[in-house]
């Protein structure tokens, strides 16, 4: 089951109430090197988006938590966000400043309680980057992060020791040194069969699809397809 | 100069991990920044893994190349995939990937083939082929996207731009 897919329905369950929005892309540093104020209204957009539902936002893509949570720190200073309101005005639409910015695995970690038991297999939890570092954007300690391997350990998993948990994928090398993207991706993948891992547990759809497209030796799944399809294996060996 | 060249940031460092010839190398391109100015065309091989945050001088290495690629574009030189993906963003509202394959194309950026044909049977793999090969679709936010690009910067801005590729070997067009 898909990344996205798998989150929602674990976000339900769990009883998170999730509105759907008409979110756009939130342009990356790519957008933000080109122009620093598109990058931040398209960045203000979403979040006027979760503030008119008086919601806060959840994430799948650590690329994109990251930089609607450095766009909400820069909107906190009034200059800036007067600025960029008035660019935002445009359509009709304005951002005040009241909203959070989550990863999902920060939600369901803090409810792991009420999320499924599954007889889970052995797994290497991999980070990767942007859901970690900066330090001051991350999601847990980046020198010896425990959000990940708790949450799964909670749910019924076996996590491995994996050194290279916290290293970089390589993914964003795709279309500048293709080369030293299969050599980084390829390097993740050995360490993770090092240390034994029947399966690669990913929580950045970069990191999954660059796990995924350099090999086919040892399955590589989002953390909340890797759950919910346990849950659904358990159900069917029963019947 | 804050900077005092221990090379943390560059033992830390992803991309210079996989670069062969040893030429990418964030203390050495720090020290021509700060001492004269000067840009390096390697900036565009940075992973943007922050992995350089490690630095006891806490300079962000990091957001010295960004702030390298952003005066590179200031100038005009823009990288072909940099401005695919940014004319993506505008007429899309989000990174449609087949608009941004189909603009790389039409700027003459080669894929690595063994990547494209892996991918397209990791997307068969997960969602058959009509998720494989998809037309390119505008999202429904893409006309309020493309009013915030031509409010902040005027229309056409992306395309008006002067594009130069990086001549050093090795980086991307």
């Amino acid at each position: 089951m898909e990344y996205a897919k798998s989150a929602l329905e674990l976000l339900e369950r769990v009883g998170v109430e999730v509105v759907a929005k008409d979110f756009n892309c939130c342009g990356t540093h790519i957008v933000e090197e080109y122009s620093r104020d598109v990058w931040l209204a398209l960045n203000a957009r979403n979040l006027s988006l979760a503030e008119e539902s008086e919601a806060d936002i959840v994430t799948t893509c650590p690329a994109c938590y990251q930089n609607l949570k450095k766009a909400k720190i820069e909107l906190e200073d009034e200059e800036t966000r007067k600025r960029v309101n008035g660019v935002l005005a445009s359509i009709n639409r304005e951002y005040r400043g009241g909203v959070s910015v989550f990863h999902v695995i920060e939600i369901l970690s803090r409810v792991a309680d009420k999320l499924p038991q599954v007889d889970g297999g052995r797994v290497a939890a991999y980070y990767g980057c942007q859901i970690l570092r900066p330090p001051e954007i991350g999601v847990d300690n980046p020198e010896n992060p425990t959000i990940f391997e708790e949450l799964l350990e909670k749910v019924g998993f076996e996590v491995v020791d994996f050194r290279a948990r916290a290293e970089c994928c390589g993914g964003t090398l795709l279309l500048t040194n293709s080369e030293g993207f299969k050599k980084r991706a390829l390097s993740i993948i050995r360490e993770a069969k090092k240390a034994n891992a029947e399966c690669i547990v990913t929580l950045c759809p970069l990191c999954q699809f660059s796990l995924e497209v350099v090999q086919d030796k040892i399955p590589v799944k989002p953390f909340t397809s890797l759950i919910v399809e346990s849950v659904s294996e358990k159900v069917s060996e029963r019947t | 100069m804050k900077c005092y060249q221990c090379g943390t940031c560059t033992a830390d460092c992803t991309s210079a991990s996989v670069d062969e010839r040893g030429e990418f190398n964030p203390r050495r391109m720090m020290l021509d920044y700060f001492e004269n100015g000067e840009l390096s065309e390697l900036c565009w091989l940075c992973a943007s893994c922050f992995k350089c945050y490690r630095c006891p001088k806490g300079v962000k290495p990091y957001e010295v190349l960004a702030e390298m690629r952003a005066e590179y574009i200031r100038q005009g030189k823009v990288p072909a995939y940099v401005k695919a993906f940014v004319e993506t963003v505008r007429d899309y509202g989000e990174l449609d990937e087949t608009a941004f394959f189909m603009k790389l194309m039409k700027a003459g950026k080669m894929m690595d083939m063994s990547i494209v044909i892996s991918t397209l049977k990791n997307s068969i793999r997960n969602g058959g082929l009509s998720k494989a090969i998809s037309l390119p679709k505008k999202s429904r936010c893409a006309k309020e996207v493309s009013i915030i690009f031509s409010v902040v910067e005027g229309v056409g801005s992306v395309s008006e731009r002067k594009v130069e590729r990086p001549a050093v070997a090795g980086v991307p067009a």
